[in-house]
């Protein structure tokens, strides 16, 4: 046979055969050699199939709020950090220095990054309130209905994140499968977002239950972000009833003492408090200062005197202590974020900010003792003395006060100025048109429906 | 035989049949020979024109074949007789044929060529000569690399080859290399040429998985450049075409040294030992300079000058005590404790021989190269087997075989942790050590002290590259090839930072152990039919090959150590572990091409490739790369001949052809969703890549147009090419609107050009026996260019460099200082919409990384028993972004957390001063720019250059001599590399990148925090026994 074959394949006219041979071969093994699966990935038409698969890409979504560049430690928060006045920028990246003085430009990369990793929570959550709702197995109505409200939350946090912070946004609100699908949507104003942030914060409470999970969204956490949308809007009457309904709950939401807050997870203080883990870990720690390390940015001086003073701060002068030297002057280091193991949680709503949306929301009703006592509730639990006074006025600056010290080290300050039309005053942001963001210059390259905010 | 099995292990169990059907194929095919005894000998005795007789002609004898070679007086003999024919060839010579006509002894005289036009080249996928060839490659011979430096053989090209553009990232051995040849013709899908080592496709992409701050690997070090015979640079599409989907970047073949078939056994032994050390390193400012401009930036930004922070320490205001006058200030220089004098040798081995049937060549190599910083070394190991063996007239399989190991200890250069940031970037105003004796560590980077003590980061590399061939010849002319390949690239990293460094502090001790492997398989089946028919020669192949590469990669990390003690990370209190499973992807081709020659005058090539990819969409799984190309030899003619008689050689060629790129990111076309996006310690899923089910191959068109000539006896030989490369389908990441909720897609999109001009001249100025010089000289222009990008993007963590229509690649995008306005001392940029304000609309491209042209020019001398040579490389035109004087130039903005260059003290300071360096101010101007901290153009360096990378003298002893103690040849010698660099670049050195963690280079010429290249000089000898 071998012979034969040899004999066969020695002739000169038959060698054609023999490279024939050799093409079918490899013809047959096409099949192994180019089709492959990703190991580490799954497809889209996998991806929401079941109660449980939905769930985790549910989960996704608050690991997209966990990005560094939104709620994770940096970006977005940084952003709100340094251009609320109270920061030094004491880093390597300079566009972060231009926070502080108001002069970001379209090519700043914090305001990129942040920008891009917002409407990824975004498309997360769009996946589960598109996908869920028509799902027929391995699934309850009530998991759908758990699953959807938290979906709807969280996109109402994103897009109320990206109307304060650049104004006129674009609205999508199907899940992205090509990257033509958003084509065609312009930005909407900042009016018409927060009407958008409404109408899911009301599906949300629609959807979910009453019960208590800090970590997650639960319709406690939409009145919460309901009394703060409406404080935005100027709505008085309804940031006080949503305060109101949060406040009520004083067996699972109260005011807890300083230290115990700084020291505990998920503390009565805590409505909606985002959590990290030692293997799922915030950038908080390190990107500010600490003892061992200067990074990025640090408390000014002026903030770690407000918080020193007995006056003003009582308590939460735990929250910064002074590090400096002769070599290094200024050098001051924060504790809320202390956890050098790095699963120090993000605090995105809590009680003492709804006693003080409440007792604005009063203020502004003229409702004054009854937003002197919310002020004061505050005060207390940082030792500070009470405050007193019959000018609305004096309660609103008041007010205004307490949350620069309160939220001295989580971003609130400049939302706050912007929203009082306070900040050309108290964080020399004299040019209007600073006050929102600008939209990323790489973004508008991308997006041909983009238009740039006025002034940049 | 192992890479037999290892391939049995490639299909699954459903192809083994593919597998079996082969070697059934192989092994019942091979034909049994007898010799025809019925022959006399022919003797004959070869000499050139002058008598001198010539050693080592092949005489070949048809029809039989039989083959022999001449001894050193010249003679052979030979089977053959009545009609035969016999054949002579030697390099060097025109071939000649002789009919025997029943003649038994000869006098054959070989009349000598242009070397080059008669050298055998490699083109694709067959042999052939320079002179019948219609492509544009260069050939390196060993003797050009021996004596460049560099761990990595392509490392060793630089200024050999025209065309081809290459400068190492940094100084360090066995670092990354920049690569491009003949440009740049991709933006995410890869630029390096493809490298090909006996027929095997190796890999070239660095396998580090953990990020080291600004410098990679390169894998090609793994490969000892002393086991290469020659280096053959394929350039145009002729060439290249054939290697389909993988040649777009050009093709460089590495062929290793073999043993010659009857000939002694030499052993080798090349031994070098030398010294490297810094050139130059970075102008630093003073500690008093340092407080100085602190001072000043308080006072202009309207600080009290009671209040100045250097002031006598007795001035206590406020409570607060100055910080002592500038010029009490101490100055602390760091870069003398982590730069060193670096001893590095290298010791070679080699044993070669064979008789009539078996040939072989054994190589081993030591080599140790610690670089001139510190906590940077590379060692090799490696060892080399080739074997060639005759089975009988007709068949012959052979073997290349190399392990390699290296060990690598590095250190991050460029960021938090760098050791350059230690020293350049810590202010030369801060103590090492504090007043107690103990080191100062309350720098933002780490005491240089405590970097060298702690340091513990090493990188272990094995690799494998081994190839089996067979080659039949069925019939005379017709022959097949079969060859199977296997790289298998094992890379073990093992990191600890421990809580004594700042990369290791905040998780209080952080360890990584990475393993990566990388194989790649390549079988490839190869049918070649040569025939000449009176004057006219044919040249037939036909291919497949089938590739697949499997890549795995596992990380484990560790933090939370009980203390530095601990370092392994079973004691690490956090764990986390990461691990791709395997990748794999897979290409299967079918190719075949033709080559006419009429005369050896005119010459004619067609090629086509078909490939299928498994990294596109099914429906654009196949593309298809054809190639033509002509060569006319005019000076063959016989007009020209009698004319023009000084001509020795001229030739005109031209060639085009389509060539693709696939090198991206497998399953890249599919819509896809991530685990690990895990919130709660509970898992959690995310989209993480928009697929796109339309993407392709990336295809450029390549035209060249060529001319060679040598004339004058060869006195001069010179060669020019003109190319034009156009790419279109560009696979690109382009940016996804941010509302899709993506910030990229891959896409086909855009399209690139590449035009140069190639030029080499080579002259033999002197040919005598006592004395001679041959001096060889090229230069090279590429103007790159993006034709068609709809939408402009940036690439790099700083949007330094953006990528934009009408623009090359590497173009650097900044604001445009115009000069410092001498009354304000405030930094004027250009206002490109002059609506008075500089906003991100006036920031744009001011300069580029490419050189405008670039070369080397190669001197070799021997004078009796001495030989010197040296080269000179050139690069000009090329820009350099000089990030550490962006950081340097901060003028007071980073304090005392960063150092100041001493170009700060050519500073605006009062109204008429006419600098660059605009007022020191942290305040913005009145037009929203800084003066500081800023995207200024001002950091935009010229960083041409003229270095002389390499001058060796050598010293050969007398035969007479050596061979009374058995030695063949000795040699001393004395090598030097970078005497002199002539630039204008401020920085340590203008050859350096900061090189991207990720094959996709998408910046060039970023210089921040990388070590310069050194200075070398070694000393060695080389024995042949």
């Amino acid at each position: 046979m071998i012979l034969a074959m040899n004999l066969f394949l020695y002739k000169r006219t038959k060698t054609f055969l023999f490279a024939l041979s050799i093409t079918l071969l490899f013809t047959h093994c096409e099949k192994d050699l180019l089709d492959f699966n990703p190991t580490e990935s799954i497809s889209d038409e996998f991806a929401i199939v079941d109660g449980k698969s939905a769930e985790t890409a549910l989960l996704g979504v608050y690991n997209k709020l966990q990005s560094s560049s939104y709620y994770g430690g940096d970006g977005y928060q940084a952003a709100a950090y340094l251009s609320g006045g109270d920061l030094l920028w004491v880093g390597t990246l300079n566009y972060y220095a231009t926070f502080i003085n108001h002069t970001y430009r379209a090519d700043n990369r914090v305001i990129t990054d942040a920008w891009y990793a917002i409407f990824r929570a975004v498309n997360g959550a769009n996946h589960i309130i598109a996908k869920v709702p028509s799902l027929s197995t391995g699934i309850t109505e009530q998991q759908k209905k758990q699953l959807v409200g938290e979906a709807y939350f969280l996109r109402a946090l994103a897009y109320f994140d990206l109307a304060r912070a650049w104004g006129n946004v674009p609205i999508v609100l199907q899940p992205t499968n090509t990257v033509n699908d958003a084509n065609g949507i312009r930005q909407s104003t900042q009016g018409l977002v927060y009407d958008q942030v409404l109408a899911d914060l009301n599906a949300a409470e629609a959807l979910l239950d009453e019960s208590i999970n800090r970590n997650r969204a639960t319709k406690n956490t939409v009145y919460a972000l309901k009394a703060r949308l409406h404080l935005y809007r100027k709505q008085w009457q309804e940031a006080e009833d949503f305060a109101s309904r949060i406040i009520n709950q004083s067996n699972q939401y109260n005011l807890i003492d300083w230290q115990t807050f700084i020291n505990t997870k998920n503390s009565n203080e805590s409505i909606f408090e985002l959590a990290f883990s030692t293997l799922n870990t915030s950038a908080h720690f390190g990107s500010w200062s600490s003892i061992s390390y200067r990074n990025q940015f640090a408390p000014n001086r002026a903030l770690y005197e407000l918080t020193q003073s007995a006056q003003t701060g009582g308590e939460r002068k735990l929250l910064i202590s002074d590090n400096s030297s002769t070599a290094i002057p200024n050098y001051f280091v924060q504790h809320l974020y202390w956890r050098t193991t790095n699963d120090n949680p993000t605090y995105i709503l809590r009680v003492a900010e709804q006693y003080l949306i409440r007792a604005e929301a009063r203020a502004q009703l003229n409702k004054l003792n009854d937003a002197i006592a919310d002020l004061n509730a505050v005060r207390t639990r940082a030792k500070t003395a009470l405050f007193q006074s019959n000018s609305q006025e004096a309660i609103l600056r008041a007010i205004e006060d307490e949350r620069r010290v309160e939220f001295a080290l989580e971003p609130h300050r400049w939302f706050d100025l912007i929203r009082t039309e306070r900040a050309s005053t108290l964080a020399g942001a004299t040019d209007h048109s600073k006050w929102i963001f600008p939209i990323p210059y790489n973004d508008i390259a991308a997006d041909p429906d983009l238009v740039q905010n006025p002034g940049y | 035989m192992s890479i037999f099995m290892e391939f049995s292990t490639i299909y699954s169990t459903r192809s083994t049949y593919c597998f079996t059907y082969l070697l059934y194929l192989l092994f019942t095919t091979f034909p049994i020979n007898t010799v025809n005894a019925q022959q006399r000998m022919i003797k004959g005795r070869i000499t050139n024109p002058a008598g001198e007789v010539l050693e080592g002609v092949t005489v070949i004898q048809k029809p039989e074949n039989h083959t022999t070679k001449s001894d050193s007086k010249g003679l052979f003999s030979i089977a053959g007789g009545g009609s035969a024919i016999l054949r002579f060839t030697l390099v060097g010579f025109r071939d000649q044929e002789v009919k025997l006509h029943d003649k038994t002894d000869l006098h054959i005289i070989l009349e000598p060529v242009d070397a080059k036009l008669d050298e055998v080249i490699i083109t694709g996928y067959r042999q052939q000569k320079k002179s019948t060839y219609t492509g544009a490659s260069t050939t390196v011979a060993a003797t050009e690399l021996t004596n460049q430096q560099g761990a990595a053989f392509n490392d060793r090209l630089q200024g050999l080859a025209p065309g081809l553009q290459i400068a190492s990232n940094s100084g360090i051995a066995g670092g990354s290399t920049f690569v491009r040849l003949r440009g740049t013709t991709s933006v995410n899908a890869g630029n390096d040429p493809l490298y090909i080592i006996d027929n095997v496709f190796i890999n070239s992409e660095s396998l580090q998985g953990v990020r080291t701050g600004g410098q990679s690997t390169n894998p090609l070090a793994d490969i000892n450049p002393a086991d290469i015979e020659s280096i053959e640079v394929l350039k145009d599409a002729n060439a290249t075409a054939i290697y389909g989907s993988r040649g777009a970047n050009g093709v460089i073949i590495i062929t290793t040294k073999r043993g010659s078939k009857d000939g002694p056994t030499r052993i080798n032994l090349n031994s070098q030992y030398g010294f490297a050390h810094y050139d130059k390193l970075w102008d630093l400012s003073t500690g008093p300079q340092h407080a100085e401009i602190l001072n000043e930036a308080y006072l202009n930004d309207g600080g009290s000058y009671e209040l100045r922070p250097y002031r006598p320490v007795s001035e206590v205001v406020n409570g607060v005590a100055g910080l002592g006058n500038p010029e009490d200030q101490g100055t602390y220089d760091r870069l003398g404790i982590l730069f060193r004098t670096a001893q590095q040798q290298t010791h070679n081995l080699s044993i070669s021989g064979g008789n009539n049937k078996t040939a072989f060549y054994i190589g081993g190599e030591f080599s140790d190269q610690p670089s001139i910083i510190r906590l940077q070394d590379f060692r090799r190991h490696s060892y080399r087997t080739n074997l060639d063996h005759k089975i009988n007239e007709r068949l012959a399989v052979g073997i290349s075989a190399s392990y390699a190991q290296t060990k690598r200890q590095l250190v991050r250069t460029g960021d938090t942790g760098g050791i350059l940031n230690t020293g350049i970037h810590t202010p030369t105003l801060t103590p090492i050590f504090k007043e107690d004796g103990s080191y100062n560590n309350a720098e933002r980077f780490n005491n240089p002290y405590i970097l060298l003590e702690n340091s513990n980061n090493h990188a272990y590399g094995k690799r494998f590259i081994g190839n089996f061939f067979a080659k039949w010849e069925i019939i005379p002319g017709l022959s097949f090839k079969t060859s199977w390949s296997l790289d298998n690239n094992d890379y073990r990293e093992s990191i600890y930072y421990n809580a004594n460094l700042n990369e290791g502090k905040a998780s209080n001790g952080s360890a990584t152990e990475g393993l990566t492997n990388d194989k790649t398989w390549i079988a490839e089946q190869l049918l070649n039919y040569n025939k000449d028919f009176g004057e006219n020669h044919l040249a037939v192949f036909l291919g497949n090959t089938i590739q697949r590469n499997d890549f795995q990669r596992q990380l484990l990390t560790g933090t939370n150590f009980p203390s530095i003690e601990f370092k392994t990370i079973a004691s690490a209190a956090i764990t986390t572990a990461y691990d791709t499973g395997i990748i794999s992807s897979g290409l299967l081709s079918y190719f075949g091409g033709a080559n006419y020659s009429y005369k050896n005058r005119y010459n004619i090539d067609v090629n086509l490739r078909a490939d299928a990819s498994s990294r596109f969409g099914k429906q654009n799984r196949w593309g298809y790369f054809p190639s033509a190309g002509f060569s006319w030899r005019v000076a063959e003619e016989r007009f020209i001949r009698e004319n023009l008689s000084f001509l020795n050689e001229l030739t005109l060629k031209t060639s085009i052809g389509w060539t693709g790129n696939q090198n991206i990111n497998d399953f890249a076309s599919l819509t896809l969703w991530n685990g690990g996006n895990n919130y709660l310690d509970l898992p959690g899923i995310a989209p993480s890549q928009l697929g796109n089910d339309r993407l392709k191959w990336e295809t450029t068109r390549q035209l060249n147009i060529g001319l060679e000539s040598s004339f004058l006896q060869n006195l001069f030989s010179v060669e020019f090419n003109y190319y034009s490369k156009y790419t279109t389908d560009l696979l690109l990441s382009v940016p996804a609107p941010a509302k899709t909720g993506f910030s990229s897609t891959l896409q086909n999109l855009g399209e690139m050009s590449n035009k140069g001009i190639e030029f080499q001249l080579t002259a033999r100025p002197i040919k005598g026996d006592v004395f001679r010089w041959t001096s060889s000289f090229n230069i090279s222009h590429n103007k790159n260019l993006i034709e068609k990008l709809p939408a402009s993007f940036t690439q790099y963590n700083r949007d330094w460099v953006r990528l934009q229509q009408g623009y090359p690649m590497y173009s650097f995008w900044l604001y445009k200082q115009l000069y410092v306005d001498p009354q304000t001392g405030n930094a004027v940029y250009e206002d490109v919409n002059k609506d008075g304000k500089i906003t991100a609309d006036d920031r744009h491209i001011v300069g580029n990384a490419w050189p405008n042209y670039y070369g080397g020019f190669r001197n070799e001398f021997s004078y009796k028993n001495i030989d010197l040579n040296f080269l000179i490389y050139f690069s000009q035109g090329n820009k350099v972004f000089n990030m550490n004087r962006y950081f340097q130039e901060h003028a007071g903005s980073r304090g005392t957390s960063w150092s100041l260059q001493e170009s700060m003290m050519r500073r605006w300071q009062q109204p008429g001063d006419i600098t660059d360096i605009p007022r020191v101010t942290n305040q913005p101007n009145p037009d929203g720019s800084y003066n500081h901290n800023f995207e200024s153009s001002r950091f935009l360096e010229d960083g041409s250059f003229i270095r002389l990378r390499n001058v060796t003298v050598g010293y050969t002893f007398d035969k007479k001599l050596t061979e009374r103690i058995g030695i063949q040849t000795l040699r001393i010698y004395t090598n030097a590399t970078n005497l002199f660099t002539i630039t204008n670049y401020s920085g340590a050195d203008p050859e350096v990148n900061v090189a991207q963690d990720f094959a996709n280079q998408t910046v060039q010429g970023l210089d921040f925090s990388i070590p310069p290249h050194a200075r070398t000089i070694e000393f060695g000898i080389n024995a042949t026994f």
